[in-house]
């Protein structure tokens, strides 16, 4: 039985098979590789959770009820079988479920990206139009400068500064996110400022200079050319040809600063002691527990791969050469 | 001594306004053993008011925190534990036990069997009556769980130690011991309910705080135990938040999110001082960080290389750069602040040419070795300090840096590396020996491994009179400073930091003789 015979000849459907099955494939492979590495960091998790005061014997208990000893591969084996059921098994370090640990982090996580995103996204379209409708102009210089820096500003740098500033010395925002990771941020929005903040301006460059350049590429082109000389203003111009012509590289560009902002909100989060997964990560590595480092990894990748499949429909959707391309 | 009478007048003080009920322990406060204040005076002068709520923020441990009294790995554990649980005794200002539970703890003729009474009219926070079986269950407990309660108690006859009546017990033990009543003093000797095997939620002890709320690695809430037996703690709540990066523990207490931070860096210190609203406590304590050599592992086997070690580190210099000054020049051994510290030992000074001395006298002459430590406390400041003073010696050290919370991993640098980092804390001589130098001893940093260390040792406990108890672990730390495995390089000055709004941290901040926290139950703040 062919592929064709299941799905037709919906090249659509057939595209959507093939990146799903390589995103299963690249979760497996990410975890496997986590595993390992977990592994093979010196100590487990025994250590923390008996650590210093605990008799050798004490440890050697920990460590068998953990099932420590058990062989790396038999152990990846069964968190894999496990998984695959949506089960993510215990913490080592804690009494608590794996699941039970991550899905407050991972929704203040969501919660903090998704703020973000929104204030991130528009932003960079509308500096990266701008910019490259009057490419040349002093406007456009001093925006190339701006993105520049924040491009090559870290994240931990920037959120010091505004901490500092912002928080300490002038008291407007909280420069540390104290609240119940159960509870979530918004028993106190305030200390969604400065994270949000870091996150928008460290990510801001990058969209914009490649919104910028496609704009800028397109303005010089025939259409806009065209619709110039038919009188249409240049305005309109901007946002109906100009923009729409770099549709694809925008979804593209976008959805990249989106997965950029995963990895960037692991060191946002440690700044301000954001209780999401960024914080999470470090503890538990820190801890050996790797159940949860391997929970964590799991949705982090499972994320990547559906904001990856996502964009690349969006693609296709909105060019209407690859929708007819034959995969 | 001076500071002995200061002490004792505060004591009284504090204890004729426990009987008025009173909450003014103002002049107390003033007279606080061993502290310095850098900031407004005027604050110690109030009346303490009773209720609000105190944020103050710990480094903890995360998710793998504990509300067990004997599993306890981080000072916020212990902050909880003496917050939450009493022990029968505890130590005093004076580092000399005190009476808690106990109303009375009596040896018989040579301290081998100790009667307890308990104090009457003791209630745990679930309203059931303190009795000698919850004493009993508590000790047996600890024992079973194998932590360093295991050795630290394992004086105790737990088959012949009986309950005599429901608040008295007879403790016998497996040989003479006349430092019982300070050895019941440790955290692990927490008093817990009979039968309780599940801390994993909330814990029931009979404290001056309760919990309200408990986190893992967040935050515990804790509230006012008014049927507490002494003098009801001010505060209506207590927050103890739980921040382990030290910058963000500081930017919050100076953006007003918290009130109280403990275990302020000592390079932080400096720049608080000058903050407006904000005051820096110094205790004085026993806080020692310290580098350990195996003396079962080769070069370290060889007396006069740990000598030549110990002579090769320039000790001022490490406490001016690693603990900005705020600390002393440690002599290599645990405990200054505790009555059995032997003061009589002189202190080591930096001299490369003896380390040398020594050095070729061994036929060793050009000595590397591998020093193991992490960014902590100033530990690695340090020991950039020694790699620098050690070359005029001869000794040539290679600093490996592993991170700080590997420092205590035993799969890979704990107890495993010939030179490693550690940290005492508050700790005297002979709680440290029980832990860290006897052959028992599952925390043996140094592989001090010698039955007539451990034969004496006994024979000290076992001395009825405390000068002559004293004089005997003095005459072992000397044995210790002759040709031991470590080079205590500093005591370190415990800093907290906290918000003019707080009153009473007095007893929290000071002299830090014992390992847990004391004057928890004085807090108090403005509103």
């Amino acid at each position: 039985m062919s592929l064709k015979s299941i799905f037709g000849a919906n090249t659509m459907s057939r595209f959507l098979l093939m990146r799903t099955v390589s995103g299963a494939g690249l979760v497996l492979v990410v975890c496997l590789a986590t595993f390992v590495a977990v592994t093979l960091l010196p100590g487990d998790a025994a250590n923390f959770v008996s650590g210093r005061s605990a008799s050798p014997e004490r440890l050697a208990e920990v460590r068998e009820r953990l099932n420590l000893n058990d062989p790396v591969a038999e152990r990846f084996f069964r968190w894999g079988l496990r998984a695959v059921q949506g089960d993510l098994g215990p913490a080592l370090t804690s009494p608590r479920q794996v699941s039970e640990i991550i899905a407050p982090r991972l929704r203040n996580s969501l919660i903090l990206a998704s703020i973000a995103a929104a204030l991130l996204v528009p932003l960079a379209v509308a500096t990266g139009a701008l910019a490259g409708a009057l490419a040349g102009g002093s406007m456009d210089r001093g925006l190339s400068v701006i993105s520049l820096v924040l491009l090559s500003m870290p994240e931990f740098f920037l959120g010091t500064l505004l901490a500092y500033w912002l928080g300490v010395k002038w008291h407007l925002f909280p420069p540390i996110a104290l609240f119940d990771a159960a509870q979530g941020p918004w028993s106190n929005p305030a200390v969604l400022v400065l994270p949000c903040l870091t996150l928008v301006i460290t990510n801001l460059g990058y969209p914009a200079r490649i919104i910028r350049a496609n704009v800028a590429e397109a303005m010089s082109g025939r259409v806009v050319l065209t619709a110039r000389l038919n009188g249409i203003p240049e305005r309109r111009i901007v946002w109906k040809y100009a923009l729409r012509n770099c549709l694809a590289p925008g979804i593209q560009v976008i959805s990249l600063t989106l997965l950029y902002l995963l990895g960037g909100i692991i060191v946002v989060e440690n700044v301000f002691q954001f209780p999401g997964i960024g914080t999470l990560a470090v503890e538990a590595t820190q801890q050996r527990d790797l159940n949860v480092v391997l929970g964590l990894v799991a949705t982090i990748t499972v994320i990547y791969a559906l904001v990856m499949l996502l964009t690349d429909t969006l693609i296709i959707l909105v060019t209407p050469k690859l929708r007819t391309l034959r995969f | 001594m001076t500071k002995t009478n200061r002490v004792r007048l505060s004591d009284r003080i504090f204890a004729r306004f426990r009987e008025n009920r009173a909450r003014t322990p103002a002049l107390a406060a003033c007279l606080g053993a061993g502290l310095m204040i850098a900031g407004p005076w005027a604050a110690l002068a109030e009346t303490p008011q009773v209720g609000g709520t105190l944020r103050a923020a710990w480094v903890g441990g995360g998710a793998a925190d504990k509300l067990d009294p004997t599993t306890w790995l981080t000072i916020l554990e212990l902050a909880r534990i003496s917050a939450v649980f009493d022990r029968l005794t505890k130590i005093n200002e004076n580092g000399k036990p005190e009476l808690m539970l106990a109303q009375a703890m009596t040896p018989n003729a040579d301290a081998s069997v100790w009667t307890v009474k308990l104090r009457p009219g003791v209630k745990f926070h679930d309203g059931s009556p303190l009795t000698a079986r919850d004493v009993l269950y508590s000790f047996k407990s600890a024992i079973g769980r194998g932590y360093f309660a295991a050795t630290n108690f394992s004086m105790i006859d737990l088959q012949k130690s009986r309950m005599v009546d429901d608040l008295t017990i007879e403790f016998v033990l497996n040989a003479p011991n006349a430092e019982f009543d300070r050895v019941v003093s440790d955290a692990s000797a927490s008093i817990i309910k009979d039968g309780t095997t599940d801390f994993s939620t909330t814990a029931i002890g009979t404290g001056p705080y309760k919990i309200v709320n408990w986190v893992p690695g967040v935050r515990t809430e804790l509230t006012r135990n008014e049927a507490y037996w002494g003098n009801p703690v001010a505060l209506d709540k207590l927050d103890m938040i739980e921040i382990d990066d030290d910058n963000a523990r500081i930017n919050a207490l100076l953006s007003g999110q918290i009130d109280l931070a403990v275990n302020v860096p000592p390079y932080f210190a400096s720049q608080l001082e000058g903050a407006p609203g904000y005051s820096v406590a110094y205790g004085s304590g026993s806080t020692a960080p310290a580098f350990y050599m195996r003396q079962d592992k080769p070069p370290f086997d060889k007396a006069e290389v740990r000598q030549a070690l110990r002579l090769a580190i320039d000790r001022k210099k490490c406490v001016e750069v690693a603990l900005d000054g705020r600390g002393t020049v440690g002599n290599d051994l645990f405990g200054p602040s505790h009555p059995s510290y032997a003061r009589d030992i002189p202190q080591r000074e930096y001299d490369p040419e003896a380390a040398r001395k020594l050095l070729d006298k061994a036929g060793i002459g050009e000595l590397q070795v591998e020093l193991v430590t992490a960014p902590v406390v100033g530990m690695l400041e340090c020991a950039t300090v020694f790699k620098e003073s050690a070359k005029k010696a001869g000794i040539e050290i290679s600093i490996r840096q592993i991170s700080p919370a590997d420092l205590y991993n035993t799969q890979s640098v704990y107890l495993q590396v010939p030179f490693g980092t550690t940290e005492w804390k508050g700790v005297s001589f002979q709680e440290m020996a029980r832990t860290g130098l006897l052959q028992s001893s599952f925390a043996n940093e140094t592989a001090n491994k010698n039955p007539a260390f451990d034969a004496a040792f006994a024979k000290a406990e076992a001395a009825l009179d405390p000068a002559a108890r004293n004089a005997q672990f003095a005459a072992l730390q000397r044995s210790l400073w002759d040709d031991g495995g470590y080079i205590v390089w500093g005591i370190q000055t415990p800093v907290t930091a906290f918000s003019d709004r707080v009153g009473g941290y007095e007893g929290l901040a000071g002299a830090e003789v014992g390992f847990l926290p004391s004057g928890i139950g004085n807090l108090w703040i403005k509103h």
